[in-house]
């Protein structure tokens, strides 16, 4: 019975042990027998290591260095938003308590019953309390007008996390 | 192996420069293979760049279902690939097997006779002639020594047809450097 020469794609698989078992046998006794063939598996063989070597091409040191540039801005400004998306989060959540506080509760009261409590603690001097107590008295705040301008500053802080996560410098962040 | 990946991705998601760095270190040889076998020397450099940033950027996206070079190799080789396309260059070119490429009985075997320098150049010529997708399939098979598995992924094709791929395109350039042309030339 005549044998073929196995075709190029069943010398390659053969070469990378991918053959199936009855090719590979077939592969072997027939290249025991062929010079030609087993000329044609070296020169896959030698190609094979050919191909496997590296081109030699790298990143230039200044590429290099660009890109990690690069990325340490981005990486800032994503740390940057993030902080401020946080910031204003907790802003509007802190001026909307203040505000709806500041509707149904007197902060006066509120303030001279954290006052007697501090006292009663002794953690703070009664002196000290009595005068920061005063100040505020004669501040004479307007407790929802505060409210409203913390509310509002929550509410540009979020505005401008808006434009700069558009890519859009604002004021804030 | 899967959980220093873990760890250089969660470093380089916490902002830590030098994570990114040993990144850029750990896959650099991988994205330039790729760079370098389809991409224009003039380019290089700033495809070199939009990937690792598009790596950088897209890491918090990175879910792990694959290793982290497949991933780096997919989107290295699909930045090439939209760089390359206002050249609409076909991914297959001339795929068809050329005659000759099934056995070679009739070649005499350059490639023995060849010194290896000499040799490594001719290969290289031979390599930035085939179309994009051999040149892909062979730097990650060989110099990048992926699996086939990974590569399919990378390239977006079966299994069975990226070995097929693989074995037209080693064919293909032995059988180039085995031409009469290539001979007179030695």
């Amino acid at each position: 019975m005549k044998e073929t020469h196995p075709n190029d794609r069943e010398l390659q698989a053969w070469l990378e042990h991918d053959s199936p078992q009855r090719d590979r046998l077939r592969i072997e006794s027939h290249l025991k027998q062929c010079l030609f063939c087993r000329r044609r598996a070296e020169s896959f063989r030698v190609l094979f290591s050919v191909l496997s070597t590296n081109p030699g091409y790298e990143l230039p040191l200044e590429t290099r260095k660009q890109i990690l540039g690069r990325a340490q801005v981005s990486f800032s400004r994503r740390q940057r938003l993030v902080l401020g998306a946080r910031l204003a989060f907790y802003g509007v959540g802190l001026a909307l308590f203040a505000a709806v506080s500041a509707y149904f509760v007197d902060p006066i009261a509120v303030f001279e019953r954290i006052r007697l409590s501090l006292i009663d603690t002794r953690w703070i001097d009664e002196r000290v309390l009595t005068s920061v107590h005063t100040l505020f008295l004669n501040l004479n705040l307007d407790w929802r007008l505060l409210a409203f301008a913390l509310v509002a500053l929550a509410v540009i802080a979020l505005i401008d996390q808006l434009f700069s996560s558009l890519g859009r410098r604002f004021f804030l962040c | 192996m899967e959980s220093h990946e873990r760890e250089l991705v969660a470093a380089v998601r916490a902002g830590k420069t030098h994570a990114f760095e040993k990144l850029l270190e750990r896959y650099e040889g991988l994205v330039c293979h790729i760079v370098y076998r389809l991409i224009p020397d003039a380019d290089r450099k700033d495809v070199c760049q939009d990937i690792f940033m598009r790596v950088f950027q897209g890491l918090d996206r990175f879910r792990f279902e694959c290793k982290l070079s497949t991933w780096i190799g997919r989107i290295a080789y699909h930045t090439c690939l939209h760089r390359l396309q206002k050249k609409r260059p076909s991914l297959y070119e001339d795929l068809p097997e050329e005659p000759g490429t099934g056995m070679g009985a009739e070649e005499a075997d350059l490639i023995l006779q060849i010194e290896r320098r000499e040799l490594l150049e001719r290969v290289d010529k031979e390599i930035a002639a085939l179309p994009l997708l051999y040149r892909t399939l062979l730097t990650l098979y060989h110099v990048d020594d992926m699996r086939i598995a990974e590569i399919s992924r990378i390239v977006d094709l079966p299994e069975g047809t990226v070995k097929n791929y693989l074995h037209r395109a080693r064919a293909r350039v032995r059988q180039k450097l085995n031409r009469p042309s290539v001979q007179e030339a030695l």
